[in-house]
């Protein structure tokens, strides 16, 4: 307990300085602003604003980099719950129903609980790695590829719950995401798949232009066709903070989000992306009335938001023990990291004592900050609805193209997102639906390594993810999957027979 | 229906099997498509065992999942009825489509100065409210932000002018330099719009919008 105590004003000591305040402040502002400009997602912010930390002292610059990471996550779920479009795997949940209440004039209270339930999952993260940072590490150790395996199978049967509609159409989504995700070279012998030939295709797809092909540019060419229902989102924008009903049905849920997010971010091999949907599924299955989920049941913003602001403060934990980075924001903070001299690695915490515990303390100051920075500004994003939808698209479309063209400079990623908008429009009037598909294209690559490690240990051995005795974690895993699609199969089945002796 | 459903069970394939609904048919189809294309395109890829998996059989494996899938859509397409699809709007797609091509081709030759533009126009037409007044103006004051963002700021690798005009740059003139000027313009030019006054009666630009006559 006194090393938890003392380890933490370390870091406060630190972190609370004059300059490095307004550091961390001026991260979160300028995060925030890029993060939200639609077709900016927190993986091209970053990007963007690494080299402005570049001149600073190491810790300065390392807290100004974690103010930017808060502030282009937040502003990431700003742009999915206004504007529709995913910047990152993990807003795709909070696109679902974020959006929805924006659609219904709830547009501030969707962003104020992101951002109360964000703080409050970043205050909880943040006391969780002070306390267990090093033991925590060594729960890392035991996942080998078949857990992996099976973790991102439990993953997508969260995908399947994602679904409004038929659980076949989400499952032939996934099928088709994790498919996408194979286009490119191949991992062991460098083939080529599915690349019809076109260069540009041999690093395969890139996520931001799927996400944002899939669901900005369909969600416009769809908007486009309802010349009467597009001003939709109402003029009156009512109350701008969420009421004491909204904080009595989020609370739970923000709660639980925690701990899934908190829990699942530990886990390494990008744990901290399955946070929001497992908080999403969660929710629904917990809900007195699952049908307003995919409708702006606040519940299916509050969870995933918290989940994901927590599993992406603990995923800091394997990734400084391990120095593995689950994903590719992670992959940039860790080069920036290296660049300013911290290693990540077992010793990190031993080496550099002061510059660990004063990133961890200045992760909270960033949340902290996001909190005061954001909601006031709620109140101007919530007018930006206001804008007509004919003026509104256009110049969603050209931060789009811009947007997208700063992440590798390739026409050809421009392009993409056209075609992709194509598809996820003839996908949508077909009755599918984009979310799976994205879910899918994200856990496929890691699936398809992990399935393919694991059966070369086990030589063909199809019964190791299941054996209990060389893979106990896999095979609990693998079977809360198959409890969870029964229960989700059951209700249906059980209608379908009503269905048939009503009629 | 009731007399339909039992003479079904009663009678088995005797009675006519009827498509209650053809978009679930196509949607079933389509995964059909889908997964033959696929499995025609990686034929030649080895699918090797299971001890040592090739490249060849993830997508197979997927190809076939995508199939049942398909399938099951297809028989479900005859056993329930499926809401009426709308018509598709060619308009939206059309102009959307130009104008994200439009950006793609010339980003790299032009630049964003004329790509941006070029492209919020393009698109604006994707609906049939556009009205081209408002839309210079919004395509000249954004371009005018991104270029200032992107390119002073940020410093950003985006091409914003031409490559063969940035040979007429004046002496001493940096690329900041000419973009701040630029941008400078671009606002001018969209105060400029925006204030022309115009009569309605004979402005050619707002000839696509049905007006609502005044008297």
């Amino acid at each position: 307990m006194g090393a938890f105590v003392d380890n933490l004003s370390l870091g406060f000591a630190i972190a609370l300085s004059f300059q490095n305040l307004g550091l961390a402040f001026l991260g979160c502002l300028v995060g925030t602003l890029i993060g939200v400009l639609p077709g900016v997602g927190p993986i091209a912010t970053i990007a963007m604003l690494l080299p402005i930390t570049f001149g600073l002292p190491p810790v300065g610059a390392l807290i100004m980099l974690a103010g930017i990471y808060y502030g282009a996550q937040y502003g990431g779920s700003t742009t999915a719950i206004l504007v529709n479009i995913p910047g990152e795997a993990t807003s795709v949940v909070t696109v679902l129903d974020g959006h929805q209440m924006a659609r219904q004039g709830r547009a501030g209270i969707a962003l104020g609980i992101a951002a109360i339930g964000s703080f409050f999952a970043g205050t909880v993260s943040t006391l969780l790695i002070a306390a267990l940072g090093a033991p925590l590490a060594t729960l890392a150790l035991m996942f080998s590829s078949a857990e992996y395996f099976s973790l991102m199978v439990l993953g997508l049967v969260f995908a399947t719950v994602l679904a409004r509609g038929s659980l076949l159409r989400a499952f032939s989504m996934i099928i088709l995401g994790i498919l996408m995700s194979t286009v490119g070279q191949d991992l062991d012998t460098g083939e080529e798949r599915l690349t019809f030939g076109l260069s540009f295709l041999t690093d395969g797809i890139d996520f931001a232009v799927l996400a944002m092909g899939l669901f900005g540019i369909a969600e416009i060419i769809r908007n486009l066709e309802h010349t009467e229902r597009r001003d939709v989102v109402k003029a009156t924008i009512g109350r701008l903070l969420p009421g004491p009903e909204d904080f009595r049905q989020s609370a739970k849920p923000i709660l639980r989000g925690t701990i899934v997010g908190a829990v699942l971010g530990i886990l390494p091999g990008n744990g901290a992306v399955l946070g929001p949907f497992a908080s999403y599924t969660l929710e629904k299955k917990l809900a007195d009335d699952p049908s307003r989920f995919g409708k702006g049941a606040i519940e299916g913003v509050a969870g995933p938001e918290s989940a994901n602001n927590a599993g992406a403060q603990t995923s800091f934990i394997p990734l400084l023990t391990l120095g593995i980075p689950p994903n590719a924001v992670m992959a940039l903070m860790v080069g920036a990291m290296t660049i300013h001299g911290i290693i990540p690695g077992p010793q990190v915490i031993t080496r550099n004592p002061d510059l660990f515990w004063g990133m961890i303390a200045s992760m909270w100051i960033g949340n902290l900050m996001l909190l005061v920075i954001n909601l006031p500004l709620i109140g101007i994003w919530v007018r930006l609805l206001k804008v007509p939808y004919r003026l509104m698209f256009p110049a969603i479309l050209m931060f789009c193209c811009v947007g997208i063209y700063s992440i590798n400079s390739l026409p050809s990623d421009v392009a993409l997102i056209g075609f992709f908008g194509l598809i996820g429009y003839i996908l949508i009037r077909l009755g599918f639906e984009p979310a799976p598909l994205l879910l899918g294209f994200v856990l496929g690559k890691m699936m398809e390594e992990n399935l393919r490690r694991a059966l070369t240990i086990s030589r063909g051995d199809l019964t190791t993810f299941i054996n209990p005795w060389t893979h106990p974690i896999s095979a609990a895993l693998l079977a809360i999957a198959v409890i969870l699609l029964l229960l989700a199969l059951l209700p249906s089945v059980k209608k379908g027979r009503e269905e048939v002796f009503v009629e | 229906m009731p007399r339909r459903r039992i003479a079904f069970k009663a009678y088995g394939l005797r009675t006519p099997v009827r498509l209650r609904s053809p978009h679930t048919l196509l949607a079933g189809c389509v995964l059909i498509a889908i997964a033959a294309i696929t499995l025609v395109l990686v034929s030649g890829l080895n699918a090797g065992q299971l001890r040592s998996i090739g490249p060849g059989m993830m997508p197979r494996w997927l190809a076939f999942g995508l199939a049942i899938c398909g399938i099951g859509l297809v028989i479900t397409s005859f056993l329930s009825d499926e809401e009426e699809v709308g018509a598709i709007p060619f308009r939206g797609s059309i102009f959307i489509l130009g104008a994200i091509f439009a950006f793609a081709s010339t980003i790299r030759p032009f630049g964003l100065a004329v790509s941006g533009p070029l492209a919020l126009v393009v698109a604006g037409y994707a609906t049939p409210e556009a009205r081209l007044r408002e839309l210079i103006v919004l395509a000249l004051a954004l371009t005018a932000f991104c270029i200032v963002l992107f390119g002073d700021f940020l410093n950003l690798p985006i091409p914003i002018f031409p490559s063969q005009l940035l040979d007429y740059l004046p002496e001493g003139w940096s690329l900041k330099f000419a973009m701040r000027v630029h941008s400078g313009l671009l606002i001018a030019f969209a105060v400029a719009v925006a204030l022309l006054p115009l009569h309605r009666e004979a402005d050619p630009l707002l000839r696509a919008v049905p007006q609502k006559r005044k008297d």
